[in-house]
């Protein structure tokens, strides 16, 4: 059966909805966002952001919602909203489970 | 005023990262680049800058990106130059620290593209050297039978042979050049997805400047020769010849059954006339006539003017080993299964068929002739019918004679002595 696209986010996904949680963005904005958020640890290069702006348009993950000057404004949908918080969920679950073998 | 250098482009489409090094490379050494066509590039002339170039291949429509992509570029530090290279556009920066433009797995999608397509190009001009006629025309006359080892030689020595060969050379050179190259962009694809280093490749040299060049008139040539280059036309031309032949015609051999033969020509009669040029022999010419009936005639005569005369020596040694290393039990290997059925019909039968294919010559070698080098005579001493009466008890005769650089191969089968006429022979090729 083949994998539902978003199934798992990488990083950099994550971090571009995580960036979209706080209110509409540009792409600028929110290449700037992750970089201060990850402590420069996790970088989008401009290529990487536009292909993943795009991927996420197409599939309503965010939506176009306006323009600042060349650049366009985008949000996260409500399917976006709900992809980043099973991201969320599920790494905190590997976390936990991650601790309780510690402990153990 | 701006100073321009063109320079040949030596890479294909999967060469991404041997070209983002060449322009680096160009702009240290002041070249800084403008625009390509399919050939070469253009570059302005400048003072060297120490620049990073990268080529842009995802979401490039008619040779531009979108202006959004360009702004964040811009926002990165990197220019997008508004000539396209290969199909991609060519992305720069002097910023050490700028960002490198893809840094995700997720991005190879259009390369992988490049690569399944650079991939299945190599496949079809392997294809294409298969079906390359050049090629396989030593093989069909071998599968065909044709025993004349010298004609084979001969065959590959002419010129439009060795332009097929060479056509079909390139080509399948092409083809791998091009699947090398499609799994060079494979590791880098890789080493994307893993996020590791890019494999630094350079793969620039003459040898692929001059291969890029030939590849329009590759194809072209390749489909001109599927209508023209019949290797059958090629290697065997009919010719409408003259009375001037090189060598003597069955009139002078026996006036009867050169007359007879005048008017059987247009009764059946298998007469042929063929001459061809080729490298190795500028000129051959052969004439062949059969006839089975009455009278029973057979004459074959070819002529060959080697290059030199050691090719002549060599082709008189070949045809006379065709005959003379001819053993019985190399027939009978050969032979097994018609002996076997025809031995379903009898034992008398099936002895007189074996002895159809148990070639025994008698040999005459010591004749001479005046300006003949070589001359060797044999009279195969079988008959090729159960029926002796229809041969009259004929033989076929073989006289192979060289003059210099000259050689004549005859086969008769008719009343008179072939040994009789070896100066006559002799003097139309001394």
């Amino acid at each position: 059966m083949a994998r539902k696209k978003f199934s798992t986010l990488t990083e950099q996904m994550f971090y571009l909805l995580m960036a979209l949680i706080g209110g509409s963005k540009c792409g600028t904005d929110v290449s700037e966002y992750i970089r201060k958020k990850s402590g420069g640890r996790v970088l989008l290069g401009p290529g990487t952001l536009y292909a993943l702006l795009s991927d996420f348009e197409a599939e309503n993950v965010i939506a176009y919602v306006g323009m600042e000057g060349k650049k366009k404004i985008y949000a996260i949908t409500d399917y976006g909203r709900r992809l980043y918080d099973e991201e969320l969920k599920r790494m905190k679950q590997c976390v936990f489970d991650a601790e309780m073998e510690d402990e153990e | 005023m701006r100073q321009f250098k063109r320079k040949l482009m030596p890479f294909t489409a999967c060469d991404i990262s041997a070209i983002e090094k060449w322009l680096s490379d160009m702009a240290q050494k002041g070249l800084i680049y403008e625009s390509s066509g399919y050939f070469s590039v253009r570059f302005a002339v400048s003072k060297p800058v120490k620049r990073r170039y990268r080529l842009e291949y995802a979401d490039v429509i008619g040779g531009h990106i979108t202006d959004e992509k360009r702004a964040m570029y811009e926002e990165s530090g990197w220019t997008a130059v508004d000539e396209i290279i290969l199909g991609f556009v060519v992305l720069y920066t002097d910023d050490a620290d700028a960002p490198e433009p893809y840094n995700a797995p997720e991005t190879v999608k259009p390369l992988e593209k490049i690569k399944k397509r650079q991939t299945w190009i190599g496949i079809i001009f392997i294809l294409m050297f298969l079906l390359t006629k050049g090629i396989g025309s030593p093989i069909g006359s071998l599968i065909s039978g044709d025993r004349d080892i010298l004609l084979l030689i001969l065959n590959i020595g002419t010129i439009r042979y060795a332009a097929l060969c060479l056509l079909g050379i390139l080509l399948l050179t092409e083809g791998i050049l091009r699947i090398v190259r499609a799994k060079r962009l494979g590791k880098y694809i890789e080493a994307l997805k893993n996020e590791e280093a890019v494999p630094k490749l350079t793969g620039k040299s003459c040898f692929g400047a001059v291969m890029k060049l030939l590849t329009l008139p590759l194809v072209l040539a390749w489909i001109l020769q599927l209508w023209f280059f019949d290797p059958n036309v090629t290697l065997y031309e009919m010719a409408k010849l003259d009375d001037n032949y090189p060598f003597p015609m069955l009139s002078e051999i026996n006036a009867e059954e050169g007359e007879a033969l005048n008017e059987l020509s247009d009764h059946g009669a298998q007469v042929s006339a063929r001459e061809r040029s080729d490298f190795l022999a500028p000129e051959t010419v052969e004439l062949f006539v059969d006839y089975w009936g009455e009278p029973n005639i057979s004459y074959w005569v070819k002529y060959y003017e080697l290059r030199n005369e050691k090719l002549a020596e060599e082709a008189y040694d070949e045809l006379v080993y065709s005959f003379t290393a001819y053993t019985q039990e190399e027939l009978a290997s050969r032979n097994i299964m018609y002996r076997a059925k025809l031995k379903s019909d009898g034992a008398k039968a099936a002895n007189e068929f074996i002895r159809l294919f148990d070639k025994i010559y008698d040999i005459y070698d010591e004749l001479t002739a005046d300006g003949a080098d070589d001359i060797i005579y044999l009279v195969d001493k079988n008959d090729y019918t159960a029926s002796e009466s229809d041969m009259d008890g004929k033989h076929y005769q073989h006289l192979i004679i060289r003059c210099g650089n000259k050689l004549i191969n005859v086969r008769y089968l008719g009343e008179s002595d072939l040994k009789d006429y070896t100066e006559l022979y002799a003097s139309y090729i001394r």
